[in-house]
């Protein structure tokens, strides 16, 4: 803040101002309100933090376990092939092409995903303060 | 700049701003304390961006502008001036009224005036500086202090002729 010599300077509109001292609602209540809100605010960022962290902390524990479950599964896949290709289904007939490696891709798909999701909600839910699992 | 910092800047910096947000709000001292707490409230949020500490006030100030400029926004609330001023020459004892000539002066400018000569008249901001708070050219601003002072002396200047 600078107070200089501009050409606006005008010493009645100046000391107009300069006298200006209106009265103010309460300023201990104003602090107040302030200091609640301010409290309002870090409780809430900290919440944000705590969620933030345990967010990340499910995230990587699904994706490990995902990628660990893919992993073993996709170590399994010749032997199930072999078992399926053993099992000659009469539907089996109706495809032109190979349903067999269809429905292994299906099944690693859908239980890493599932494995996933629910890894991840029980992480998030463990991770919460008295948190329960949600499973 | 820490909260503990923050804290005890703001202390120093309340009460005056309180007053420019009163006069702002040409006298509506409810509103300039709502305004007040969002801007302090904002400014507290954004605190930890805030690398130097003696552009505080100046930081401070141009949260305030814009959040007075966003109230404007979101409610233009219609007022009559003349029944204003009745009420200014019936309770002018009272000490709440003090200001009420001139609270319906600086309603009379325009919002951008009024904040120009507000900062200018009464906290002292160079031209320069009201410019870079209220991210207006340096020329805008002085077309805004001329067009303020003038308005704003003549309405006084009215206001004391009608009085004798």
């Amino acid at each position: 803040m600078t107070h200089n010599t501009d050409p606006f300077q005008d010493s009645q509109l100046s000391d107009l101002f300069a006298n200006f001292r209106p009265q103010l609602p309460s300023t201990e209540l104003f602090s107040e309100r302030l200091r609640l809100k301010m409290e309002a605010i870090d409780i809430v960022q900290q919440k944000q933090k705590a969620s933030k962290t345990r967010y990340r902390a499910a995230l990587i524990a699904a994706s490990v376990s995902g990628c660990i479950v893919g992993l073993l599964l996709g170590l399994m896949i010749p032997n199930m092939m072999r078992l399926i290709s053993n099992l000659h289904f009469p539907a089996m007939i109706l495809f032109d092409f190979d349903i067999t490696t269809v429905a292994i891709w299906s099944v690693m798909v859908s239980a890493t995903v599932t494995l996933s999701i629910n890894v991840f909600s029980l992480v998030n839910s463990r991770l919460q303060p008295g948190g329960q699992s949600s499973l | 700049m820490l909260p503990e910092q923050f804290a005890k800047q703001v202390k120093k910096s309340q009460e005056p701003l309180r007053r420019f947000l009163v006069a702002l709000c040409c006298g509506d001292a409810m509103r300039a304390d709502d305004i007040a707490q969002e801007t302090l409230i904002k400014a507290y949020l954004g605190c930890e961006r805030l690398a130097n500490d003696t552009q505080f006030e100046a930081w401070l100030y141009r949260i305030a502008y814009n959040t007075y400029l966003n109230h404007l926004r979101q409610e233009r609330p219609t007022f009559c001036l003349a029944e204003a001023a009745k009420v200014s020459t019936q309770v002018q004892a009272d000490d709440a009224f003090k200001y009420q000539d001139l609270y319906i002066a600086l309603r009379q400018l325009s919002d951008k005036e009024r904040g120009s000569v507000l900062l200018f008249y009464l906290e002292g901001y160079s031209v320069e500086e009201i410019a870079a708070l209220t991210e207006s050219s340096v020329s805008a601003v002085k077309q805004q202090l001329s067009r303020g002072r003038t308005h704003l002396r003549a309405i006084i200047l009215t206001n004391n002729d009608l009085k004798q």
